[in-house]
């Protein structure tokens, strides 16, 4: 499972390390770069300095003057070492006091073609920095006799001359300034991990807390109580999951209830197969008795039955797994099919059946679904009518596609009861004696409305009259 | 015993009747509140059967006002809902005692009987008056230990005299109790039920158990 903490942690640390690394090797090429050319600036400066006493004489001989202040540091036991070779390159004309007594001879240098100043490392006994270039060699007598006229080559005579300078020191530096940025590189992501890891711990103790709490939660009816030292981060969460609980609760609530009152609906029959039963059964000479209980368990055994049925197209509703199909259908045939379902019935209790609808009327709905609507509707109408009344039967086509209505006398009903009246297991009065009447008709149309997106309205006018209206 | 039945479900209500008579109780029955209250309060049942969801008027309902009417008949509520709150209300109300469905027919048949036991002041279903023995439970009797079988009819006239031995039990009462409203106001059926079952329980050389109280009824002897 993935952790908040430890994922953050180190993203951040390989974050941080490629970061610091890029960083570091910047900063450390930046200062090589300068420390380098600094050091190159100071050794031309002395290359300047050996060419200024670089000394050809009348005869053509040729030296550097070491003895000047500006080339002391050449001189035997110093730290820097030169070589001069002649214009062509073939002939080594001067050398500093150190090569000379240790009788080394340094390579001839690749030279670039123009006569820029040439910088390039050197391995020699050290590893030293040199500097190469093609210069004038000064007149040697120009002081004492400025008047000799020397020979043309002589007064043109130009040398190539190296300088070295050993690099010990820029080394060191570099060294130094790399072994930095090594333990830079290194501690910054150790430090950011550490710190990163402790902030985010910090952080999700909130988050600790709440899951405490939210474990301690027992019942949904229960509510997470809100913490004032929470950050805001957390409060939505909190009540999010209040929210969620409320809902939780809700449809607990609601299932319980069902399931209460559906063992509620199923006791007085079990009580009365039970008993019809155990009655029979104390006097099994009784042929006759036993074929009552016999016929009384059967018609027990549909009502039952008819009560479980119901109760499951009224769960498959509301848990949102019916699907409703899309097909035409003559909503108009339906509303013919089901009126004519009801004759027997409105006949045997004397109602005048008042239908109305149009020849055809097409729409695209799901048929199944359609035939429960009206089927409940006009059965709740017909059965709660009061004998030798009026129930009024209505299907019109609408703009957005039909309306069915239903009309009926209801004179016990109270505009307090329409909100009930579509609750599962609700009816008017408390007894149980109207069997097959469960009270689930109406909370089946309100579903299976709701699976159509169907809008459903009800109402009671003064004189009793309740309408149930059903559209697009 | 007299027992009245206010159930609206009718085949339950038809069985209890059936099965009651067939345990030598005189049954009536009415199928909703508005009947069953105007056959309690005119008929003086000993127990009354009562379900609280009826039509017209409700178990708690009936049962107040036939308290307030002053009926003392006994009342053993017989519903669905098995909530504490309803049983508690139940018993407040003044019932008796309490009875959830599904129920058993026995387990009816032993708080019907427990009931009136305890109204005859009865700690055990076994009734011993003198020399006679009365199981109210299996409904045998005996006397001076000798097993005596009796038929349903004379069993109930003495069990309704025994229950009732502290007083004198009109004959009017005997027929309320005994007999359905089928017999005759000025018949003899309950000298001859007395008559028949003095021969059945007593003893050629000792007095009778059931002594007559002329111009008031039938009292059981003591000792």
């Amino acid at each position: 499972m993935k952790s908040i903490r430890f994922t953050t942690t180190w993203l951040t640390f390989l974050g941080v390390s490629l970061l610091g690394l890029a960083l570091c090797s910047a900063a450390y090429l930046v200062a090589r770069k300068i420390l380098i050319d600094n050091f190159d600036r100071d050794l031309q400066l002395e290359f300047q300095n050996v060419a200024s006493v670089a000394r050809v004489w009348p005869d053509g001989d040729f030296y550097i003057d070491i003895d000047f202040d500006v080339a002391t540091q050449y001189n035997s036991g110093g730290s820097r070492i030169f070589q001069v070779w002649s214009a062509d390159g073939k002939e080594i004309v001067d050398q500093s006091p150190m090569l000379e007594e240790e009788n080394r001879r340094l390579s001839y240098p690749p030279r670039p073609a123009d006569n820029k100043p040439y910088f390039f490392d050197l391995q020699d006994k050290h590893p030293a920095r040199a500097i190469f270039q093609k210069v004038d060699a000064q007149w040697g007598w120009i002081e004492e006799q400025p008047d000799l006229n020397a020979p043309e080559h002589v007064q043109g005579m130009q040398v190539q001359l190296l300088v070295v300078r050993e690099r010990t020191s820029l080394d060191q530096s570099l060294s130094l300034l790399r072994n930095w940025m090594l333990a830079i590189a290194a501690i910054l992501p150790a430090l950011t991990f550490l710190i990163v890891y402790l902030t985010i711990g910090r952080g999700l103790k909130p988050l600790r807390e709440l899951a405490t709490k939210v474990s301690a939660i027992r019942s949904s009816g229960e509510k997470l109580e809100a913490d004032l030292h929470w950050p805001q981060e957390i409060t939505p969460v909190a009540e999010t999951l209040n929210a969620l609980l409320k809902r939780l609760d809700f449809t607990l609530q609601r299932e319980r209830r069902f399931t209460s009152d559906a063992a509620h609906e199923l006791r007085t029959p079990l009580a009365e197969l039970r008993i019809a039963t155990d009655i029979a059964l104390r006097a099994q000479q009784n042929q006759e008795r036993l074929l009552t209980a016999v016929r009384h368990a059967n018609h027990l055994s549909h009502s039952m039955a008819n009560l479980v049925n119901s109760m499951l197209l009224l769960a498959r509703f509301q848990s949102g797994s019916s699907k409703p199909e899309s097909a035409p259908i003559n909503v108009a045939a339906l509303f013919d099919e089901q009126r004519q379902r009801i004759h027997g019935l409105a006949t045997k209790r004397g109602l005048a059946v008042q239908a109305q609808a149009p020849e055809t009327l097409v729409i695209t709905s799901d048929k199944g679904l359609l035939t429960t609507i009206m089927a409940n509707l006009f059965t709740n109408a017909v059965e709660y009518a009061p004998l030798e009344s009026t129930v009024a039967l209505t299907l019109s086509a609408d703009a957005s596609g039909f309306a069915l209505e239903t009309r009926n006398t209801a004179p016990d009903l109270t505009q307090e009861d329409l909100e009930r009246l579509f609750h599962p297991f609700w009816r008017k009065g408390e007894s149980r004696s109207q069997r097959d009447h469960y009270g689930l008709g109406l909370a089946i149309v309100q579903e299976a409305a709701a699976c159509l997106a169907l809008k459903l309205n009800v109402s009671l006018n003064e004189d009793k009259v309740l309408t149930i209206r059903i559209q697009t | 015993m007299r027992l009245l039945v206010i159930e609206d479900a009718e085949i339950l209500r038809q069985s209890l009747v059936i099965g009651l008579g067939d345990a030598g109780y005189v049954v009536d029955a009415a199928a909703d509140g508005e009947e069953g209250l105007w056959l309690a309060s005119e008929q003086g049942y000993d127990l009354i059967i009562l379900d609280i969801m009826l039509p017209h008027m409700n178990g708690f309902e009936l049962l107040d006002r036939l308290r307030t009417l002053g009926a003392d008949s006994l009342v053993l509520m017989l519903t669905a809902r098995d909530e504490v709150e309803d049983r508690v209300l139940g018993l407040r109300s003044g019932a008796d005692d309490y009875l959830v469905k599904p129920f058993d027919f026995d387990e009816l048949l032993a708080r019907i009987e427990a009931l009136l036991r305890r109204r005859a002041g009865c700690a055990s279903n076994l009734l011993e008056i003198g020399e006679l023995t009365i199981n109210l439970h299996s409904k045998q009797v005996s006397v001076s230990g000798v097993p005596v079988s009796l038929p349903p009819r004379e069993y109930a006239l003495l069990e309704c005299l025994a229950l009732n031995r502290h007083r004198v039990v009109s004959r009017q009462e005997i027929e309320h109790k005994i007999y359905d409203d089928k017999i005759e106001p000025m018949s003899n059926v309950v000298d001859s039920a007395i008559s028949s079952l003095r021969k059945m329980i007593d003893h050629k050389d000792r007095p009778s158990f059931i002594l007559t109280r002329r111009g008031h009824g039938y009292q059981i002897r003591q000792s």
